[in-house]
């Protein structure tokens, strides 16, 4: 194969592509699904969750908000901090990582989406799952959310 | 080695509306050498090994008759390059192939990147 690009063609790119990454295809990201029975796995998912529930709030964002921030669909965003069987993709986790400012690799863990090699990491989510879970009473907002979910699930059909 | 790229040249038919069903080059993998890799270092060892990778690509495309047509899922990091500084159509997310932007470039857009 000879090359119908030359040295002048590439100095001309140089500077734009500077600081880019390039990965693609699917091959790329050391992907394995967390299957039914790993509990270490299923508690870091729920960890995940539980993380991307705590770093909305403190912001103060809505569910929506946290969606229209990370360029994800809000059912998406739903499942995530509510379903612990959900395994986000690559994609979604990377989106989330950037927009609440987490540490990407460690978010692909917890998310279910690389091997977790680092045992401290599987001991730091199960204490993370356990204590974050909230003793609070609920707020006037999701009391409201309550009161109005329940109202509209007693109306007749 | 300082990167490594994956294609195929069948099987992976363009979806592109007015170049749907038509044959490409479709990249399988495509990455650079971690100390190539702005995300791992500092200071990359060598740059421009996406470009001439894509580049090559686009060639064999250009060589099998498919008119510069090229196809690949990027990953979330590398987005603006395939959309930016290649000029390929981002054609959304793929639920097949985790979650990942699907990008395609027609003959147009391959006779641009190569100017």
């Amino acid at each position: 194969m000879k090359f119908i690009f030359d040295k002048e063609w590439l100095q001309k790119h140089a500077d734009r592509d500077d600081n880019l990454e390039i990965a693609a295809g699917s091959f790329s990201l050391d992907q394995l699904s967390v299957t039914e029975g790993d509990a270490s796995d299923r508690t870091a998912v729920l960890a995940f969750g539980r993380l991307i529930n705590l770093c909305r709030r403190k912001r103060g964002w809505t569910i929506e908000n946290l969606a229209s921030s990370a360029r994800i669909d809000v059912s998406e965003a739903i499942r995530i901090e509510h379903d612990a069987s959900y395994v986000p993709g690559p994609r979604t986790v990377y989106q989330l990582s950037t927009a609440l400012g987490l540490p990407r690799e460690r978010m692909l863990q917890l998310s279910g989406n690389m091997i977790v090699h680092d045992r401290g990491l599987g001991e730091q989510a199960v204490k993370f799952a356990a204590r974050s879970e909230s003793v609070e009473k609920l707020s006037r907002e999701e009391h409201r959310a309550l009161e109005e979910f329940v109202k509209y699930l007693n109306e007749p059909r | 080695m300082q990167g490594l790229m994956l294609v195929s040249t069948a099987g992976h038919p363009c979806r592109i509306t007015e170049q749907r069903g038509k044959e490409q080059v479709y990249i399988d993998f495509v990455a650079t050498a971690p100390w190539n890799s702005p995300g791992l270092v500092d200071v990359p060892r060598y740059g421009l090994v996406g470009r001439v990778l894509i580049a090559t690509a686009v060639q064999l495309s250009l060589e099998e008759g498919f008119r510069g047509r090229i196809g690949l899922h990027s990953l979330p990091q590398a987005e603006t390059f395939y959309a930016t500084n290649c000029g390929m159509t981002d054609l959304g997310k793929d639920t097949k192939k985790e979650g990942l932007r699907y990008f395609e470039m027609t003959p147009a857009q391959a006779a641009a990147f190569l100017r």
